[in-house]
């Protein structure tokens, strides 16, 4: 049994960069493990340089549904050139004092977190900030003007099983589906997009996954090595 | 100056006629438009470049984030300008826009990244805009030897009616020895307002600031959140032929609704609205002072 915290986070936009995208950034739909981590630390007040070891993968299990239609806009964005290491707020010969980065944003994102970790005192601190509304820092959907909201949904035991199929209302690690283990229902669009799963405090990437979700924010039917689930029925997978 | 001990929250609306409040650079330099809902889109830079150049041209403040020349008439680089600070202490203790928004800077033996404890949602017009393309020519030729002027040609807006929602964090500032003040936050609040008024360039006169609200909270770490999407611009036109801030009524119920369900959370609040700015609280017109009586209210004097 694991009491889990389940609560909402969404905004106006959304940007949670692919790491294989630098000068034309392109978003994931759903926030990364190690994007989530950072908003935990911002909500119980743990410095951005110690949440990825405070809140690690062994120690805090999440989960993420994604709870809105994923819809993508596309703005052009002013950066400061600073192509030869340097910047010069002109332009000067060939070099131009601002590179225009056309970049891609989540629109009215929104998603339900789960939340569960292994020290009662770290867990109590999250459960009675996101009740009272309260964050240490600000929180923000991967950028920090995008300035995100969230909302209490409430606390659930979710008990882990082995080897069951139903409907998975989170995101979906590949590595815990049996081969040919998706159904594939109509009006559904299945999507796949490969992820950090760890990362250590020196931000290296210790491991990515390939994720499958369901992009209108609906559950897929899998049949997988591991679930958890809670009283109510609902499945979910912690990464 | 004493460092800023309380979390709160700004809400900051404008207005903007016949203009292009934030052009898109790959795009023509076309206003930003949500293709989906016609709603006119304002960069949280833009804002910060308003504040940021009226605190240095008005208040004699120094910003770090500036384009400064030398005495050649050359634009100074970063390393240049990093230069004329001892370090990173000596650059935050003098550059209020580096204390308000933070700074990134990979400049050798000098990085930075400091999270601004002033943070800004990208602004949003709060009924669909209109877009609208203007020609017109000009007088004096670009280069030796042309015989005439050219044609100029730009995308304005004839009306947008812009809400802007930020949090001010003192955590943020704490937790990374910025020492924010009372002051640094007042000159913000006053940069908002007099500077979105005062930007006199061809694209954005035209601008008027019509409600400035700070939320300051004596709860820790609490906020509400959303202010923005708690006014809502009411209107009998349609919204693409809104040209005037009278053309409608700003709904302040939800706000001030919420206001008073947090009340004991609230410390104070500092405002100023704008005269011809129509203000609706349960379907009944009212002055701000008015719909927030009950609260420690200041107005702002500038």
């Amino acid at each position: 049994m694991m009491k889990t915290l389940v609560f909402d986070v969404y905004g106006d936009f959304g940007h949670f960069k692919k790491f294989y995208t630098t000068s034309s950034p392109l978003t994931f739909a759903f926030p990364p493990p190690p994007t989530v981590r950072g908003m935990l630390g911002a909500i119980i007040g743990v410095d951005k340089n110690d949440y990825l070891d405070v809140l690690s993968h062994d120690k805090c299990k999440i989960a993420v549904r994604i709870l809105s239609p994923v819809k993508k806009i596309r703005m052009g964005l002013n950066h400061i050139n600073t192509k030869g290491n340097y910047w010069i707020p002109a332009k000067k010969g060939s070099h131009e004092a601002r590179t225009q980065i056309r970049t891609e944003f989540l629109k009215n994102p929104a998603y339900r977190l789960y939340v569960c970790h292994e020290d009662d005192q770290i867990q109590n601190r999250f459960v009675e900030n996101i009740r009272s509304h309260k964050t240490v820092y600000t929180l923000s959907l991967g950028l920090s003007e995008l300035l995100a909201d969230f909302k209490f949904v409430g606390l659930s035991e979710f008990t882990e099983r082995k080897n069951g199929e139903g409907h998975i209302t989170t995101v979906i690690p590949m590595s815990v589906i049996d081969e040919y283990g998706i159904t594939f229902e109509k009006d559904k669009k299945y999507f796949k997009e490969k992820i950090a799963m760890e990362m250590t405090r020196d931000r290296v990437v210790e491991r990515y996954e390939d994720v499958i979700f369901e992009v209108q924010g609906k559950t897929i039917y899998a049949r997988t090595n591991i679930y958890w689930e809670d009283e109510k029925g609902e499945r979910i997978i912690f990464f | 100056m004493a460092n800023i001990k309380n979390r709160s929250e700004i809400l900051f609306v404008y207005d903007i006629t016949d203009a292009n409040p934030n052009g898109d650079p790959v795009d023509e330099n076309k206003p930003r438009v949500d293709e989906e809902t016609g709603v006119n889109i304002v960069t949280d830079v833009r804002l910060k470049r308003t504040v940021r150049d009226y605190l240095h041209d008005y208040k004699n403040q120094d910003i770090f984030i500036l384009e400064l020349r030398d005495d050649k008439g050359n634009l100074k680089t970063k390393e240049d300008r990093l230069a004329e600070f001892k370090d990173n202490t000596d650059l935050i203790k003098k550059c209020i826009d580096v204390r308000l928004f933070g700074a990134t800077t990979a400049v050798k033996d000098k990085t930075m990244t400091l999270t601004g404890p002033v943070q800004f949602k990208y602004g949003r017009s709060l009924h669909r805009v209109d877009m609208t393309y203007v020609k017109g020519t000009t007088v004096m030729p670009s280069k030796e030897g042309n015989k005439q002027g050219t044609f100029t040609e730009r995308y304005i807006l004839p009306y947008s009616l812009i809400a802007f929602y930020g949090i001010v964090n003192e955590n943020a500032a704490a937790a990374q020895g910025i020492d924010l003040s009372e002051e640094d936050v007042s000159l913000l609040l006053e940069g908002i307002w007099n500077g979105t008024k005062n930007l006199m360039s061809n694209s954005k006169t035209g601008q008027m600031p019509r409600l400035l609200l700070q939320v300051v909270y004596k709860e820790k770490n609490f906020h509400m959140g959303e202010l923005d999407k708690r006014i809502r611009f009411v209107s009998d036109k349609n919204d693409e032929e809104i040209r005037d801030i009278k053309d409608g009524r700003l709904d302040i119920t939800e706000l001030i609704k919420a206001l008073k369900l947090h009340k004991d959370a609230i410390e104070r609040i500092n405002y100023k609205a704008d005269e011809r700015l129509t203000l609706i609280l349960e379907g009944k017109e009212i002055c701000l002072k008015e719909a927030l009586s009950g609260f420690i209210a200041n107005e702002l004097s500038f």
